[in-house]
């Protein structure tokens, strides 16, 4: 993000002088004029400075301008350090940003803040350009270095220039809409009407009728009031034709306008009610539990909150929320929209209630971007078109080619008039256009499309089906498309040793055997480690098996559903009080929950996740005896087995539990923040693996059986 | 599975594929209706074959209806089609 946008003739080596002489070297070498005057007569020059330092030596002096095509960032360094508000500068980052996109300003202000200040020394010894560039592309990537850094709301509020308890004023807010536009999201390309219209009036079927009123008009057949009637007709049917296809969008219109919500919006500092198109970047907006986000904010307040991020991230479980007023570091490498202390536009509010500051509306939210990427993508024809659409070219070009002669061969030598050996060529080209062409492929293919169907391949669009006949490679969505979005736990890793578990789909009936005898429920309850693994299993769960008329089918994720499964096959089913649940989180990796079991005192903590991140997490191991230090001999093989199963094209989910976690109200406080951070036990090689349930049926599309098929 | 599947998407698709043909081919006897009016006019002009100004004007007026009736054909067709894209 930063490395894309700085190029070498954007960077200065010594700087020197004051801080304003700095800024004014780094204004000379941006693209945009009076830069250096704009930043000086800045209103809120002052405030700006405040922000301007953002820890470590390193200052990112930043502007909003109107009208700019894209950001634009200029790096100085100055070993020396220069004075700036009595502290030491040895990095200064200029950044301009286009005033119509608050939400990639604070993005990029976020990214430059957590970024610069972990590579300052490393930056100070670079000597050229390209290796500058070349350090911040690599700390970029590094995913050790933190990616965000969470401004505090002051800078939210003071970059947004809104007043974070009573919100913006009605007047500012109206000024703002024409500024930033409504916040919808808008179809990008769009044909002009009066180009429909014009396609309408002169297609190859009204040209024909155009033909034919002219030459009621040619002198010799006078006939104008026939005319004046066949142009009538033309106007009628071309309006006709046309008021249906305009008829089609505004349905697509109205759709929207059903799709528009209103939304509690704080301004004047009173709560009111206001259609979502409305919303402005600064408006402050009130959320409760099942409530739609209108547009990207960053959280002010936060009750409780869970959200369903799963439009943007494919993520189904909730995601916490939570709002965070101080700097803080999220470590690791993560998108944007996982910024814990941000909702974005189309997700939903499962829980809580929350209030949001927006900072990007209608094109400029992440939904936005989405809409704008996919109004992008162009159909590309398939080879079946593309021939058919060769062999129509060819045919026009004989037909018109041979009414051409026969056209000069009835005037010059047939002995025609040129009229009639005109309407002779026309006849000769509307006859040889190849119309018929389309519907008898279409007939053809439907009719493989229906043997198709009698072997069970359901294709639901036509040319795909000789498409399908030229193909080398697929590259296919498996769940729920080659396979049935069942999924059930085939093989257990645990002590060293692996234990099979057979059954079908999510159907609680199957057997564990390990090195081919079965295990009874009886010795299961004896593997100390296993019934660990399924009591997790069991605990850290929301899902619910319900039986149907035939099948079984899970209510909930289906992951949790084929645990679920695993451990009603092993007779588990406990009776625990759930004291805090914290949900699978794409950040975290991991989904832990503290219980306490019936009679018992002490509560335990179980986690399920990422093999890996719970491994991390890890500082023990339980190897079926005792409890000891997690070496890292064991850790690798533990990894070694994890990649030995993933690499079969089976998911697998690591398991860890921590006992004797008092319950008592500061230490379970202590235990929620710190959950699954420490002291965590892993089972030795406790790792569940899920197999995907194929149809039953002969997947969509066939695959030869002497051709590999390999999990991506 | 599929059986349920190909039942609902005959459900949401009652235009089968003759209407398919059948659009394409009123479109096309729309453009011979058309072509064959043309000629009736330039007949006249040559007086080869004296037609009525009615019999004209009703042969454009059918091109036209038959041409709209293929159109919104065509049109519900691709409408159908859009909707049973994945």
């Amino acid at each position: 993000m930063i490395a894309e946008r700085l190029d070498a003739t954007k960077v200065i080596f010594g700087l020197k002088g004051s801080f304003p002489a700095a800024i004014d070297q780094l204004c000379a070498r941006s693209s945009l004029a009076n830069l250096g005057d704009r930043f000086s007569s800045q209103k809120r020059n002052e405030m700006n400075q405040r922000y301007s330092y953002i820890g470590s030596g390193v200052a990112v002096p930043h502007l909003r301008v109107e009208n700019l095509a894209a950001p634009e960032l200029i790096l100085g360094l100055a070993p020396q350090g220069l004075s700036f508000n009595g502290v030491n500068v040895k990095v200064i980052l200029l950044l301009v940003t286009p005033a119509e996109q608050p939400a990639q300003h604070l993005q990029i202000l976020q990214r430059v803040s957590s970024l610069l200040p972990a590579i300052t020394g490393e930056l100070l010894e670079q000597r050229d350009a390209p290796r500058v560039l070349q350090t911040i592309a690599r700390a970029e990537q590094m995913s050790a270095l933190p990616t965000y850094l969470n401004l505090t709301q002051e800078q939210i509020a003071f970059e947004l220039e809104t007043d974070l308890s009573d919100g913006l004023t009605s007047a500012e807010a109206h000024s703002r809409l024409a500024h930033y536009g409504r916040n919808v999201l808008q179809r990008v390309r769009r044909e002009p009407w009066h180009i429909k219209l014009f396609r309408n009036l002169f297609s190859f079927f009204a040209v024909l009728l155009w033909i034919a009123a002219l030459l009621c008009f040619v002198p010799g057949v006078d006939l104008p009031q026939l005319g004046i009637a066949i142009l009538l007709v033309i106007l009628i049917n071309g309006l006709f034709a046309f008021m249906q296809e305009y008829k089609s969008d505004r349905a697509l219109e109205m759709l929207q306008q059903l799709i528009a919500q209103k939304c509690r919006v704080i301004r004047d500092g009173k709560i009111s009610e206001i259609d979502t198109a409305e919303l402005v970047p600064g408006d402050i907006i009130s959320l409760e539990q099942g409530n739609l986000v209108p547009a990207d904010g960053r959280l002010v307040e936060a009750f409780e909150v869970e959200v369903d991020n799963s439009c943007l991230t494919g993520e189904s479980s909730p995601a916490r929320r939570y709002k965070s007023d101080q700097p803080v570091l999220v470590s690791g490498k993560f998108l944007w929209i996982e910024l814990p202390n941000a909702v974005f536009a189309g997700t939903a509010l499962l829980r809580g209630r929350a209030r949001a500051v927006v900072f990007g509306t209608g094109m400029n939210t992440e939904v936005g971007k989405i809409a704008s990427l996919t109004q992008d993508i162009r159909t590309e024809p398939s080879p079946l078109q593309k021939q058919l659409r060769g062999t129509v070219y060819a045919i026009t070009a004989l037909a018109s080619s041979l009414g051409l002669l026969l056209l000069f061969l009835g005037w010059l030598i047939g002995g025609l008039t040129f009229l009639e050996a005109f309407v002779f060529f026309v006849g000769l080209f509307v006859a040889n256009v190849p119309e018929g062409l389309l519907p008898t492929v279409t007939l053809s293919l439907a009719m493989g499309v229906q043997r198709m169907a009698k072997r069970h391949a359901l294709v639901k669009s036509l040319p795909s089906v000789e498409t399908l006949g030229c193909t080398t490679v697929i590259c296919c969505d498996k769940t729920g498309t080659l396979t049935q979005n069942l999924m059930m736990a085939s093989e257990i890793a645990v002590d060293g040793e692996t234990i099979q578990v057979s059954g079908v789909g999510y159907s609680p009936r199957g057997e564990f055997s390990h090195a081919g005898q079965l295990l009874s429920l009886e010795s299961i309850s004896r593997w100390t480690t296993l019934r660990r693994l399924l009591d997790c299993a069991f605990i850290c769960n929301n899902s619910k098996l319900e039986q149907g008329d035939t099948e079984y089918h899970v209510i909930g994720d289906p992951t949790e559903g084929a645990l679920m499964c695993l451990a009603e096959k092993a007779g588990i089913r406990g009776t625990y009080q759930r004291l805090h649940l914290n949900p699978f989180e794409s950040i975290r990796k991991r989904m832990s929950v503290l219980v306490k079991p019936y009679r018992e005192h002490e509560a335990t903590l179980y986690v399920k996740g990422a093999p890996l991140e719970t491994l991390q997490q890890c500082d023990r191991i339980h190897d079926g005896r005792d409890v000891r230090p997690l070496t890292d001999v064991e850790r690798e093989r533990v990894l070694q087995k994890n990649d030995e199963m993933a690499n079969r094209g089976l998911r697998v989910l690591g398991f860890a539990y921590r006992d004797g976690a008092a319950v008592r109200a500061g230490a379970l406080l202590c235990v929620l923040l710190h959950a699954a951070r420490e002291d965590l036990l892993f089972r030795s090689h406790a790792l569940a693996c899920l197999s995907f349930c194929f149809s039953r049926h002969r997947p969509a599309v066939c695959i030869r059986r002497n051709q590999e098929v390999l999990p991506a | 599975m599929i059986e349920q599947a190909r039942k609902k998407s005959a459900e949401k698709n009652p235009i089968n594929l003759s209407t398919s043909v059948f659009a394409g081919f009123l479109t096309k006897l729309a453009k011979h209706l058309a072509l064959i009016a043309c000629f009736m006019i330039v007949g006249i002009s040559r007086t080869r074959f004296a037609t009525s100004h009615v019999a004209i004007f009703l042969t454009i007026l059918s091109a036209a209806l038959i041409h709209s009736i293929g159109r919104v054909q065509r049109r519900l067709l691709l409408s159908v089609h859009r909707r049973s894209q994945p």
